[in-house]
C-alpha cells in the first residue's frame, strides 16, 4: 500500500465513492438485462402457445 | 452493408451479442490495469501530494460525462431525422451511464477540491455548467418515465438533449474562454505548459480507455435491454388488443 500521507482520507473516499457508484450502475444494468430477458422469453413462449391453440381451434 | 442496417433491431442484437463479451473483457482489463497503475505505481505530485491519484477517476469520468451527452445528441438527431428506434433507445440507455459519470466527476472533484482549494464547491463556470449537465441528465431520465407513449417520449427527450448540449459543450470549453474561476485548464492538452506530467500521463490514458470501453459495454447491454422491453411492450399490447 502506498503512503498517502495526510491526504489518505480524501484519496480513499474518492476511490470508495466512485467504485460504489460504478458498481451500482453495473449491478443494476446486469439485473435489468437478466430480468427483461426472462420476462420476454416467458411472454414469447406464452404468445406461441396461444397462437398454436388458435390454429387448432380454427 | 451500411451503418444504417444496424438500425434494424435484429441485426443490432446479433452484432451487439458478439461484441459484448469482447468489450466487457477489454474494459475490465483497462480499468484494473489503469487504476492499479495509477494508485500503486505513480509518485505523489510535488504540489498536490497523493490527491493527484484522484485524477485517474475524475478526468476520465468528466470526459465521458460530456461525451455520453454528445453521443446521446447524435442518437437523438438520428431519431428525429430518420426515425430509427434503435438510436432513440441507445440514447435512453446511455443516460444513466452518463449520469453516473457526472456524479463521479462532481464527487471526486469536490473531494479533491477540499484539501487543494480549501472548499468543496465554488460557483466556478466549469463546475456550475457540470452541475447543470447533471440536472439535465436527471430531467432527461424523468421525461422518459413521465411520457407514456414511447415515440412521443423519444421526440421530447431528443429536443431536451439538443438543448442540454449547450451545457455539455460549455462544461468542456468553459475553462478555455471564461478566464475566471478556480478550475485549472484541461489535464490533457496539446499545450506542454498545461499538460499533465508524463509520469501520470500513461496510466491516465489507460484509465480513459477503461472508461470509454465501460461506456460501450454498458450502452450495448442497456440498449439490448431496452429493445427487449420494447418487444415485450408490443407483445403485451397485442395481447390486450385480442382481449378487447
Amino acid at each position: 500500500m502506498p503512503d498517502l500521507g495526510k491526504y489518505s482520507d480524501a484519496v480513499f473516499t474518492a476511490y470508495g465513492t466512485s467504485i460504489i457508484c460504478l458498481a451500482l450502475l453495473i449491478g443494476l444494468s446486469l439485473w435489468q438485462a437478466r430480468h427483461m430477458k426472462k420476462m420476454l422469453a416467458f411472454a414469447e413462449a406464452e404468445a406461441l402457445v396461444k397462437a398454436e391453440e388458435q390454429v387448432k381451434n380454427a | 452493408m451500411t451503418l444504417w442496417e444496424y438500425a434494424n433491431p435484429k441485426r443490432f442484437m446479433d452484432l451487439s451479442g458478439r461484441l459484448l463479451p469482447v468489450v466487457t473483457v477489454l474494459s475490465a482489463l483497462c480499468f484494473l490495469v489503469g487504476l492499479m497503475w495509477g494508485f500503486f505505481f505513480t509518485p505523489d505530485d510535488y504540489k498536490q501530494g497523493s490527491t493527484v491519484k484522484i485524477i485517474y477517476l475524475h478526468v476520465p469520468a468528466a470526459l465521458m460525462a460530456i461525451n455520453t451527452w454528445l453521443m446521446m445528441l447524435v442518437a437523438s438527431i438520428i431519431w428525429l431525422v430518420r426515425r430509427h428506434h434503435v438510436s432513440a433507445l441507445a440514447a435512453k440507455a446511455a443516460a444513466p451511464v452518463g449520469l453516473t459519470f457526472t456524479v463521479v466527476a462532481l464527487v471526486t472533484g469536490a473531494i479533491w477540491g477540499q484539501p487543494m482549494w480549501g472548499t468543496w464547491w465554488v460557483w466556478d463556470p466549469r463546475l456550475t455548467s457540470f452541475l447543470i449537465l447533471c440536472l439535465f441528465y436527471l430531467g432527461y431520465l424523468a421525461m422518459w418515465k413521465a411520457v407514456e407513449v414511447p415515440d412521443a417520449a423519444a421526440d421530447l427527450t431528443s429536443i431536451l438533449c439538443i438543448v442540454g448540449s449547450v451545457f455539455a459543450l460549455l462544461s468542456r470549453y468553459a475553462v478555455n474562454f471564461w478566464n475566471r474561476g478556480l478550475h485549472q485548464g484541461a489535464s490533457l492538452s496539446l499545450d506542454k505548459q498545461e499538460h499533465v506530467a508524463d509520469v501520470f500521463y500513461l496510466p491516465l490514458l489507460v484509465c480513459i480507455a477503461g472508461f470509454i470501453l465501460l461506456f460501450f459495454t454498458l450502452v450495448l447491454l442497456r440498449t439490448r435491454t431496452e429493445i427487449r422491453a420494447r418487444r415485450l411492450g408490443v407483445l403485451r399490447a397485442r395481447e390486450r388488443g385480442r382481449h378487447a
